[in-house]
């Protein structure tokens, strides 16, 4: 069984999570463990704030993440959504084909705009799934969960490509 | 109660009673120590007043070493003995450097970082910053009257781990404990920061003499969070001063100038170039050495001209920092100008222009970092600090990444994740039996490793046989605080530990450091075993201090009354050890201290910190 990051900072384990509820907590938190702290103690000290506050950093990164918190939830349901076959919704998997050719399009042809329009068009529909995934997740559909956090995969990895080939353009 | 003292464990030690720490910018021009005194930060002067250091060092055949202003206004007398800009070459191979046949010095191609060959022998950029080091050491003594408790030196955001190592490895040469290793432009947010107690998202432009940073970072309750970092560490205001040097050589048809003649063209360019950030025209006068004079006048519109691609060079990485903390302009609730050469009207024009605000100057460009790392080192020494309590959260500015198959880099570590952070990596082997393997660890954003920073080459070694693909080996990469990388490994399927050979690309091993400790003492008042003691006896007393003050605190609640025992009769060993004088028998003493003291420390912290947890055990999740 995986360490819960939610109960580090004495969270619930829900998907929903407001950010300034988690930021106060790893603050509280990592203003306690953090190695600046401990400039001047033993050396045993110092090592043992290390790795605290190496924790706190990962589970902050964790919850604060959409994705990765739902995956994090998952796992500690005993589901590794990262793992086994995956089976998209034929519309799905059209959509996505559709949205790389105007990625590829907008990229050779150096339209910034475009890229624009497609980033915005992607991530509304990122909203949208994450509103599905939290009503999977509250309702303990894990296998549900899992297939939209698979989705939800596809469309970071999306995002993150017309990202990079905005930045190709920027530079 | 214990919480406080958990939260602020030097408070408790010595009451009342301050402990002197500095900070100091380590500049590729100028450097700057600073000190936190009566509550606020200020500058320590030299005994003439002067507040900067030229970062300059002249080596003569007798074995003196000048530092600062007399060896800057030798440098074109001397010019392969007078050694300026170093920081640019730490923790750099000859192949880094972009214009080695330019710079007038006499450059060797070393294991590692280039070295430096001078009437006094052959010196490695650690040792040359060192120098500089020593000289801010001593004036901070002698201006606090005290032995200090360490110093947090500043780094350019953008120096990648082995120029972090190289210059912590100048601050222990230099005689001086090292708190922190503090990224300037986060220095600099501290100063601005809780001298205006404001809250927002800012961005700090920092151009150095020859670093460029872009910081971008939220405060906010105290909490200063670094959101992105980007930059160039190698553009700065020296970078100016060359392009400006070509041009007089263009203007007055110079062939192949001497080595003097260079650094006298390249002092006078500087000149021009500062003159030009008030004045609109400027005069460069130089008589040559074979006679021959220069005389020319450079018109403010000519310097914009000439430098225009270096200003729009800074917005490139001003623009990757925006996008990577997920930012635009609009987002940005100030702007703060750092470095010498911010100074430049072009500059102040473009930050303004690109970020659609005035950028706020009001803290000289020159002190601001040297005033945020004395705070940051107050801090840590366990002072009260300004401005109440506050936390600094950095991240590392490059990737961490491995060499895979086909010389390809696959990332680790992102930049831009906040520290201090690990990751770890399974391996495996492909061979039945093998029992060592070798990894590549690099530092960059390219995808082949060969454009990335070479950090280390690390031999697994003590695999257990097995057959191919049996035997998971977890590689955990840690990086600390100060941004510096450590790798341990771990066998997953019999426990057993294997052997990790870390051979620094860059940097330079302790037998090096060592070496270098016994070279420089060779020279100096103090001999190297009196230098070695009195280092030994100040890291056992800091020792004990803070074993002490562990044990003032609620100490029933995490040690037994045997494990007590056991604790104070080490104590009382190392106390002793420290009445002779014998360095190796205190080395002994603290470490068996050290060890013994070791499972104390999770307990105590768990025990203090849990107390915000629910009673939760802390060290479940470490």
């Amino acid at each position: 069984m995986p360490q819960s990051y939610f109960a580090f900072f004495d969270l619930e384990p829900r998907f929903a999570l407001p950010r300034e509820q988690l930021d106060a907590a790893y603050r509280r938190l990592a203003a306690q463990v953090h190695p600046d702290r401990y400039a001047t103690s033993t050396p045993a000290e110092q090592r043992h704030a290390l790795s605290l506050a190496t924790s706190a950093n990962e589970a902050y990164r964790t919850l604060k993440r959409p994705l990765l918190r739902a995956q994090h939830l998952l796992s500690l349901r005993g589901v590794d959504a990262a793992e086994g076959a995956v089976r998209m919704p034929p519309e799905f998997l059209l959509e996505q084909i559709d949205w790389r050719e105007t990625l590829s399009d907008a990229q050779s042809a150096g339209n910034a705009a475009a890229l624009q329009r497609l980033g915005d068009l992607v991530r509304r529909r990122a909203a949208d799934l994450l509103g599905v995934l939290e009503a999977h997740l509250d309702a303990d559909d894990n296998g549900a969960a899992t297939r939209t956090v698979q989705q939800m995969m596809f469309i970071d990895k999306l995002l993150a490509d017309i990202d990079d080939a905005r930045a190709l353009l920027d530079a | 109660m214990a919480l406080l003292s958990i939260a602020e464990p030097g408070q408790s030690q010595i009451p009342h009673r301050h402990r002197l720490a500095i900070g100091i910018d380590l500049g590729t021009t100028n450097s700057v120590v600073a000190a936190v005194r009566d509550g606020s930060a200020a500058v320590l002067a030299d005994e003439d007043g002067l507040k900067l250091l030229p970062s300059v060092v002249q080596y003569f055949a007798d074995g003196r070493i000048d530092v600062g202003h007399e060896a800057k206004r030798n440098q074109a007398n001397d010019p392969f003995n007078t050694l300026s800009s170093v920081k640019r070459l730490m923790g750099r191979g000859l192949s880094d450097l972009a214009d080695p046949q330019r710079r007038a010095y006499r450059l060797l191609a070393a294991d590692g970082m280039v070295k430096l060959q001078t009437i006094a022998g052959t010196r490695s950029p650690v040792e040359v910053s060192a120098e500089i080091l020593k000289v801010l050491r001593v004036r901070a003594e002698q201006s606090l009257g005290g032995e200090l408790v360490g110093a947090v030196i500043t780094v350019p955001a953008y120096f990648d781990d082995a120029q972090r190592h190289a210059t912590k490895d100048a601050a222990r040469l230099a005689g001086l404990n090292v708190l922190r290793l503090l990224n300037e432009p986060t220095a600099a947010a501290v100063a601005y920061g809780l001298e205006r107690a404001g809250e927002g998202v800012f961005a700090i432009y920092d151009l150095g003499g020859g670093t460029f940073d872009i910081s971008i970072l939220r405060l906010s309750r105290g909490v200063f969070e670094v959101l992105a970092v980007n930059g160039d560490s190698a553009l700065g205001g020296d970078d100016f001063d060359h392009t400006v040097y070509d041009w007089i050589v263009a203007q007055a048809k110079l062939t192949s100038p001497s080595p003097s003649d260079q650094r006298l063209l390249l002092q006078q360019a500087r000149k021009a170039k500062e003159c030009l950030s008030s004045q609109h025209g400027a005069d460069i006068f130089a008589r040559l050495s074979r006679g021959l004079p220069v005389n020319l006048e450079l018109a403010r519109a000519t310097l914009d001209q000439l430098t225009a691609a270096l200003v729009a060079k800074t917005l490139v990485p001003v623009r990757k920092a925006l996008r990577d903390a997920e930012l635009t302009v609009a987002d940005i609730d100030g702007v703060v100008l750092v470095g010498g050469a911010t100074r430049m009207p072009s500059i102040r024009r473009a930050v303004a222009q690109y970020f659609k605000r005035e950028p706020l100057t009001d803290i000289d460009p020159d002190e601001a970092v040297a005033l945020g790392a004395a705070i940051q080192a107050n801090a840590l020494a366990g002072n009260r600090s300004a401005g109440g309590d506050w936390l600094l959260l950095d991240v590392i500015p490059l990737s961490l990444g491995l060499e895979t198959m086909g010389g390809l880099t696959e990332r680790i570590i992102p930049r831009n994740s906040t520290l201090p952070v690990a990751r770890a990596q399974e391996f495996t082997t492909f061979k039945d039996g093998q029992a060592a393997m070798s990894i590549h660890v690099v530092q960059g954003e390219r995808e082949r490793v060969a454009d990335c920073r070479s950090l280390a080459r690390f031999e697994l070694r003590g695999i257990p046989p097995l057959v191919a693909g049996a035997a998971r080996i977890r590689v955990t990469f840690q990086v600390d605080a100060d941004g510096l990388l450590s790798v341990s490994a771990r066998e997953q399927s019999t426990g057993a530990e294997a052997n990790v050979t870390v051979k620094p690309s860059y940097g330079l091993s302790d037998t090096e450091i060592a070496t270098m400790l016994q070279d420089s003492h060779t020279h100096a008042a103090l001999d190297a075993r009196l230098r070695s003691l009195h280092e030994q006896v100040v890291e056992a007393e800091r020792l004990l201090v803070s074993i002490d003050s562990a044990l003032q605190t609620e100490s029933h609640s995490w040690l037994s009354n045997t494990e007590r025992v056991s604790l104070e009769d080490a104590m009382a060993r190392l106390r002793e050890a420290t009445q002779n004088s014998d360095a190796d028998r205190i080395r002994i003493a603290a470490e068996a201290l050290n060890q013994l003291s070791a499972p104390f420390a999770a307990r105590r912290m768990d025990s203090a910190v849990s107390k915000t947890l629910a009673g939760r055990r802390l060290s479940d999740f470490a």
